[in-house]
């Protein structure tokens, strides 16, 4: 687990990672709320948003070991691209789940209405691994740090408009509204529905499972083995 | 192996494609979120296509999929033309005929489905076709690269077995002429000077007289041996660097210029083999591409190393690959642990150094 070390003490190396890391989750506990939309308070359902940011941000790492030419020290080394891979991963997910357990937590501990904290936690935390995911494929096909992360940003925002994160998608067009269904956002924004309005558990079971799928979709599509 | 991508990509193309068209026709339907997640399975299972080798009959997943997810979205019958496009490309065309069978006999029958497997049972099985020709191509095309592997091999043995059989020759004719001295020349010369001595000695007129008569045939058998021995080994043709010149003289009408400089005895014969065939290949070279009016040979002999540099004023750079005459010329030098370089920049320039292994080393 040298990498996962590694990776761990790499991302938060500087002190403005550390705050962009965990003062975040901190100041979005106590975001306001809308009055009529949306239904969690706006640190909670802007924090997809963060998440994929932060993913990106995160895996911009393995980005940065394919410019440098670490990736090709590493590809000699007694190391799988595999388990490269995984404890990259693995690290960046750790610092995302610590994310969202003190943006959830906190938010209980400081009383906010936050429906079903335990479901919440669980949806941010599929919602993590996707979009953990996703920046890994995002990276794999760019070979710039700079031109990726703006590239992404605009994608990003249209995304999460989209999805219905950023606003209610019953406000889209029609046709809009029927395209949503097949990005990842637009399933963390049905789970926050659900836990704001709760329902079936099976309802829940399915906004976790398409997560996941995109999750596989992605890692498959990203963990392609590149040497700059 | 770009041909190879090329037909990677047109694979990939056209799998996206056929994803495409289920996605357009869920945008038209009234179907839920289940099309959704039979197109994400389908694109899931085209990813793990692309990145890793799966077993051939992996086009039955697709074709579960289809029948588990028609109920739920009807268009999920176009996904039945992934399977039969997945099964053409591993040479299963036939699979059309079940398959048209099951979409004929299904409540919701469009034609425009059995010409859309058709098309892609033909796109199929024509990438098929091409990749199985192209494969069978790059098999010949090893095979055939590693036959000259082994003919260079064999050559390079070959060229050992000369050199090992070129010092034993080499031996066996030293051994020759220190036979001959010893065995006739010596004895004869011995039998002269023990003659003369006794000469000296002998009084009786008659008797020295006749030792004067046996030391004259003696010498006189000596001189002819000498000379027979010596006829013997000079050798017919020649060697060395009048060999070299000749080859320059015979070159007429071309105009070459030899010069050499340094000790021809430090260059063992093997060399002077290697030099004259650099040499006639140059000249072939030059007589049959060039357009060079002047042709200069230099031969500098230092008693490290044979430096043969052949350079004609020539203007035409042809940059071609090296033939069949370089290319063993070139392991030649290897061989003797030399260098062997050609330069087509400013003329025809080619330069063959050799190392001098001393005698006994």
């Amino acid at each position: 687990m040298t990498v996962f070390h590694f990776v761990l003490k790499r991302s938060i190396a500087n002190k403005t990672s550390l705050l962009i890391l965990f003062l975040f989750p901190v100041v979005a506990i106590f975001l306001p709320s809308g009055e009529y939309w949306p239904h969690l308070p706006y640190g909670y359902q802007y924090f997809g948003i963060f998440i994929l940011f932060i993913s990106l941000k995160l895996s911009g790492l393995i980005l940065e070991d394919r410019m440098r030419g670490i990736a090709k020290k590493v590809s000699i080394a007694p190391i799988s691209h595999f388990s490269y891979l995984a404890q990259n991963l693995l690290a960046y997910f750790s610092i995302l789940i610590l994310q969202c357990l003190i943006l959830v937590y906190g938010g209980v501990l400081v009383g906010k209405e936050l429906y079903q904290p335990f479901w919440l936690f669980i949806l941010f935390i599929t919602f993590s691994m996707a979009s953990i995911a996703f920046a890994l494929m995002w990276i794999s096909f760019f070979r710039n740090k700079e031109i990726s992360m703006l590239i992404f940003m605009s994608i990003i925002s249209v995304i999460a408009l989209i999805g219905g994160v950023l606003i209610p998608i019953e406000l889209l067009p029609e046709i809009l509204q029927k395209i949503a269904i097949m990005l990842p956002t637009f399933w963390l924004a049905w789970g926050i529905d659900w836990v704001v309005f709760g329902g079936e558990l099976k309802e829940f079971l399915l906004v976790n499972g398409m997560l996941i799928l995109y999750m596989f979709l992605f890692l498959i599509t990203g963990s392609v083995k590149k040497l700059h | 192996m770009r041909v190879y991508e090329r037909y990677f990509r047109f694979v990939i193309f056209w799998r996206i494609a056929q994803l495409l068209i289920l996605a357009h026709l869920w945008l038209i339907s009234t179907a839920g979120f289940e099309a959704i997640v039979f197109i994400l399975l389908l694109l899931i299972v085209m990813s793990i296509r692309i990145r890793f080798s799966i077993p051939k009959w992996s086009f039955l997943i697709e074709i579960v999929l289809c029948i588990v997810f028609i109920p739920y979205f009807p268009f999920a019958l176009y996904g039945l033309a992934i399977a039969i496009f997945e099964a053409a490309l591993v040479g299963k065309w036939w699979l059309i005929f079940p398959m048209t069978i099951f979409m004929i006999a299904y409540p919701a029958f469009d034609i425009t489905l059995i010409w859309y497997s058709l098309l892609t049972v033909l796109v199929g099985s024509f990438t098929y076709q091409s990749m199985k020709e192209r494969k069978q191509l790059e098999k010949t095309l090893d095979k055939e690269r590693k036959e000259k592997h082994e003919l260079e091999q064999i050559k390079m043995e070959l060229l050992e077995a000369y050199f090992e059989v070129e010092k034993a020759a080499e031996l066996k004719e030293r051994n020759r002429i220190s036979r001959e001295l010893h065995d006739h020349l010596g004895h004869d010369l011995t039998g002269a000077l023990l003659a003369i001595q006794a000469y000296e000695q002998v009084e009786n007129e008659n008797q020295a007289h006749s030792l004067l008569e046996q030391v004259k045939i003696r010498l006189s058998r000596s001189t002819t041996r000498l000379r027979n021995t010596v006829h013997n080994l000079t050798p017919v043709t020649y060697i060395g660097v009048d060999r070299l010149q000749r080859i320059v003289a015979d070159s007429e009408p071309l105009l070459i210029e030899f010069q050499y400089n340094g000790n021809v005895d430090n260059v063992s014969s093997q060399y002077w083999l290697m030099l004259e065939a650099c040499l006639k290949e140059a000249i072939t070279n030059v007589s049959k591409y060039s357009n060079a009016t002047k042709t200069k040979v230099e031969l500098d002999i230092t008693e490290t190393l044979v430096r043969l540099k052949i350079h004609d004023n020539g203007t035409i750079t042809q940059k071609s690959v090296n033939g069949s005459g370089l290319r063993s010329l070139q392991l030649r030098a290897r061989m003797l642990k030399g260098s062997f370089t050609i330069d087509r920049q400013n003329g025809y320039l080619l330069v063959c150094v050799l190392p001098i292994q001393r005698r006994g080393k």
